[in-house]
């Protein structure tokens, strides 16, 4: 009973953390993404000017 | 709604790209006239050997440094009637159509590239500002033969 207890307490602890999701880590990675899809189109533009 | 700053941020950017885009696209289309590289002309894809221009492919010149070359497209080769040879720096206007099934119409190391459908004349205008040897070639599955499809065009000095 007591460990049942126990185990409740720490996931109610989880839950009401007031923090909000730290999300730095996920717009690293987006914006490393997206400016690998950005030079790729530079690429391609680059590539259809100098065959002009 | 509560919305994480970064959340706001990338919606903007992915927002903002969408608009940019769209921009883009009209301005392209409306005031710059940018098409597909083909056009809406049709014509009956039976009577292609009766059909003005294709009745004689080849090439042909309309202007200053300026040529139109005719082709018809079929399994597996590109038909004229000339040799496929142009001076340095000349404009050339390619006018092509298919007897039998849709091919592709490329030349390597220039823009030109585009569908051959049956029964519309595909257009497509280059400037080859570079002598030398250039082949114009199938790059869509016709048949059997399709990767012998292909003629040469020489650009000479």
């Amino acid at each position: 009973m007591g460990v049942l207890e126990e185990k409740k307490e720490t996931v109610r602890k989880v839950v009401t953390t007031k923090e909000g999701p730290n999300l730095k880590g996920t717009m690293i990675a987006v914006m490393l993404l997206g400016g690998f899809i950005v030079l790729s189109w530079f690429s391609v533009y680059w590539l259809y000017m100098v065959r002009l | 709604m509560h919305m994480h700053k970064l959340e706001r941020l990338w919606l903007m950017i992915g927002s903002g790209a969408l608009i940019l885009f769209l921009m883009v696209i009209g301005v392209n289309a409306f005031a710059m006239g940018h098409t597909p590289p083909s056009d809406s002309e049709i014509l009956d894809p039976t009577q292609v050997d009766l059909t003005a221009p294709f009745d004689d492919p080849g090439l042909k010149k309309i202007g200053e440094n300026e040529y139109e070359l005719v082709l018809v497209a079929q399994a597996f080769t590109f038909q004229s009637n000339d040799e496929i040879k142009i001076p340095e720096g000349a404009t050339v206007h390619f006018k092509v159509t298919s007897k039998d099934v849709v091919h592709g119409f490329q030349i390597p190391k220039t823009n030109v590239n585009m569908m051959i459908t049956p029964g519309h004349i595909n257009t497509i205008t280059h400037t080859f500002d570079e002598a030398g040897q250039f082949l114009i070639l199938c790059n869509e599955y016709c048949g059997v033969g399709h990767q012998a499809m292909g003629v040469p065009l020489e650009v000479i000095k």
